[in-house]
């Protein structure tokens, strides 16, 4: 190998790798972009039906009553960490608090509802990357429903108890650390909720 | 389909499965088949990427400098990696959530690799479509058996649904990470012993270590 040398073909080298990078990142950037706001909105979709589970209202099917239901009755607080849920169908105003906590994986956020007497109204997941079939099992609805009514501070039990015991919470079989991180969030939740209202 | 291609794909499917001959991408086999639904939005996603990245690759082949041809491939597998998360996060969000990072490993999977070293580099474009396409279908079915296995035996349910009913008792270490290594190990048995003669068993490896 020789005339086209080694400095020809290190500038051919580098130009071919800057132009693929730049026709690579150019397509992933106008991508991006032009997908943004619906990203967006499935964001806000989540957190919206994440308060009405945990208000325990009805699901809605239909985006747009889901946004608008959101707009007339909830009133974001706390940089959109809590929200005061007044719906016209229910007399009672309901406040729904989103708090995170360390799960196995990662981050764990749960939306829980409470009453103005301090019983949960439901509780449903924002946020979670817990183990499929193990710990990602705190996403069904069962899991969420099992709570409603009970005012802790909660205790595991075993799986399949179906407690109706205001301090029992039903954990997941094998996924103890996952079920442990849900228990804490609730009392951590709880027990700032009786300090704010005593 | 020229006899060629069509020994191509057949050779992906079985004599040159990804997975069961040459045992490449085992991480993700491993993490996403204990659930039949994520493993089939897996299997598609790793289609979709094997298939673009290899005939990208091939199109390429003549351009592209010897000694960066891997940071090359590796560029051009991100991208559609990351346009399959996009796309996923704006148009099927709660199967984006379910999966979280899973999508991005597609990244990491070496039959991706694989395909575009060993593949790809050498051969016209359409033999490394079908190329691609065989060992996407290869990886796919593969995992998409093991996942019924587990998801069936270790959660009692199928795509979600209860299945099983009361009288089974799930065998959580399935649905955890060693039961992957348990299942695909029986499966690879089962295969290698009945349908594969010793003599059409090629020398696995095509570079990359199994991932």
């Amino acid at each position: 190998m020789s005339p086209p040398g080694r400095f020809a073909q290190g500038i051919r080298t580098i130009g071919f790798m800057i132009g693929i990078t730049i026709v690579c990142v150019g397509a992933v950037s106008v991508l991006h972009v032009t997908t943004l706001q619906r990203v967006h909105d499935n964001a806000d979709l989540f957190v919206r039906r994440a308060v009405r589970t945990a208000a325990g209202l009805p699901p809605m099917e239909s985006a747009a009553a889901l946004a608008e239901w959101f707009t007339s009755s909830v009133t974001p607080m706390d940089n959109a960490t809590a929200f005061q849920v007044r719906d016209p169908d229910t007399t009672e105003p309901k406040r729904v608090i989103l708090h995170s906590g360390p799960g196995l994986w990662g981050r764990i956020t749960a939306a829980i509802g409470l009453d103005a007497e301090g019983r949960i109204t439901g509780m449903t997941f924002t946020e979670q990357n817990e183990t499929p079939g193990l710990g990602a099992r705190i996403a069904e609805p069962w899991f969420g429903e099992q709570v409603r009514g009970k005012s802790g501070p909660f205790r595991l039990v075993p799986e399949g108890t179906r407690s109706t015991a205001p301090d029992e919470l039903d954990g997941i079989t094998g996924a103890t650390i996952t079920s442990t991180a849900v228990r804490d969030i609730l009392n951590a939740v709880l027990s700032t909720d009786a300090k704010e209202q005593p | 389909m020229s006899s060629r291609e069509r020994k191509q794909f057949l050779a992906g499917i079985g004599r040159d499965n990804p997975v069961f001959v040459q045992i490449l991408g085992i991480c993700s086999t491993l993490a996403v088949t204990n659930v039949l639904r994520n493993t089939v939005v897996m299997c598609i996603g790793l289609c979709f990427t094997l298939t673009l990245s290899n005939v990208t690759v091939s199109a390429l082949r003549r351009w592209i400098p010897g000694r960066v041809r891997m940071m090359v491939e590796v560029l051009i597998i991100a991208t559609y990696v990351i346009v399959v998360d996009i796309l996923l996060k704006a148009y099927l969000p709660d199967i984006s959530r379910e999966l979280g990072p899973y999508v991005g490993l597609i990244i990491t999977n070496c039959i991706v690799m694989g395909r575009a070293e060993a593949f790809a580099l050498t051969n016209p474009p359409r033999l490394a479509l079908v190329d691609g396409l065989a060992a996407g279908l290869g990886y796919s079915y593969v995992l998409l058996i093991i996942a019924v296995v587990r998801e069936l035996m270790g959660s009692g349910t199928l795509w979600g649904i209860p299945v099983m009913g009361s009288w089974w008792t799930n065998w959580t270490i399935l649905a955890m990470a060693p039961g992957a290594f348990f299942a695909l190990a029986v499966f690879v048995w089962i295969v290698k012993a009945c349908f594969l003669k010793p003599a059409d068993a090629p020398v696995p490896g095509t570079g990359g270590k199994p991932s």
